[in-house]
């Protein structure tokens, strides 16, 4: 093991490579996640629009990776081609990836909605079920030679979906 | 219970997204992929606020308030969205919808540190559920 916890043989952490850098990006996201709403408070402090708030937050993430891909032109997988002989493989990703982004942003209209009936102990750890959704619908959906879904990792999922409920209780408590 | 309704459904909505979103990162890659999600969001959700809110309300919008939901984007869409989806290409939907289960514990850091918050038994119980969770997901 190096001093940057990097060790021979492709590990990182005692874990492959790179299960550990998907690991990482979770945690990462996580951190984000948590971060934006100190932001999102103060801004409906001063208007309080949540709509305007998710519009203009989207704008603000979109032009930065627009630019990324246009100026940096990051190497691509596969190339989108709408004419003759389209690549059949990139046509699919990409319906798939529109397909995520409607998702997305019903998630999101949906999340509004939730928790402006419901009190916020009761919206957000149901919200939080995510991950155990995936873990049904994940599996069949993309077939489970390619999800591997085993006892531990629902055994996981459930104790952080639970921790997670009990955090949100405590907090509103 | 209609609140209930409409929490569960956005979870099992997101969960399809993720599925979905799966499906093209491999081929189209992180950055493609995520502007391509951002794009589509942006425009839906844009659709639904402009009948709804109008213009005129964003004009009157105080130019702090603007920068923190500008702020408040970056960190939940752009560090967020890229970071799912880089997350999601290697480790697969199922354990980063499960490692993302940390988002708690980094909420109650944040609390504790910028609002002087407590810990009390729930949260501390909820923390050692959340940690546990996470070493069995990793070994998973």
């Amino acid at each position: 093991m190096t001093e940057t916890g990097v060790g021979p043989r492709g590990r990182l952490l005692g874990l492959d490579r790179r299960r550990a850098m998907g690991y990482l990006f979770g945690v990462l996201t996580a951190a984000c996640w948590a971060s934006s709403p100190v932001f999102l408070r103060k801004g409906l402090e001063l208007f309080p629009s949540p709509l305007w708030a998710v519009t203009l937050g989207l704008g603000a993430a979109t032009v930065p990776y627009l630019a990324w891909v246009v100026v940096l032109r990051p190497p691509p997988r596969s190339r989108i081609r709408r004419k003759k002989g389209a690549d059949a493989a990139s046509q699919s990703a990409l319906w798939f990836l529109i397909l995520a982004g409607v998702a997305s942003a019903a998630g999101a209209v949906a999340r509004t909605f939730a928790i402006d009936l419901a009190p916020i102990a009761v919206a957000v750890p149901l919200l939080q079920t995510t991950g155990l959704w995936t873990i049904i619908l994940a599996p069949p959906l993309l077939g489970r030679h390619v999800e591997r879904v085993t006892a531990k990792l629902v055994l996981g999922t459930v104790l952080m979906v639970a921790g997670a409920a009990l955090v949100i209780v405590g907090q509103n408590a | 219970m209609a609140g209930v309704l409409w929490a569960l459904s956005a979870a099992i909505i997101w969960s399809l997204g993720n599925i979905a979103g799966s499906k093209g990162l491999p081929v189209l890659g992180v950055a493609r992929g995520t502007l391509i999600q951002l794009l589509v969001s942006a425009v839906l959700v844009a659709t639904i606020t402009l009948p709804i809110e109008g213009p005129s309300m964003l004009a009157s919008a105080p130019a702090l308030a603007i920068f923190y939901f500008a702020a408040s984007g970056l960190f939940h869409f752009f560090g967020g969205w890229g970071f799912m989806n880089a997350s999601m290409r290697l480790v697969g939907p199922s354990r980063m919808g499960a490692i993302t289960g940390v988002t708690p514990l980094f909420a109650v850091f944040l609390a504790v540190v910028t609002l002087g918050e407590t810990l009390n038994l729930a949260v501390g119980l909820g923390i050692v559920l959340i940690v546990a969770g996470t070493y069995f997901v990793a070994v998973s």
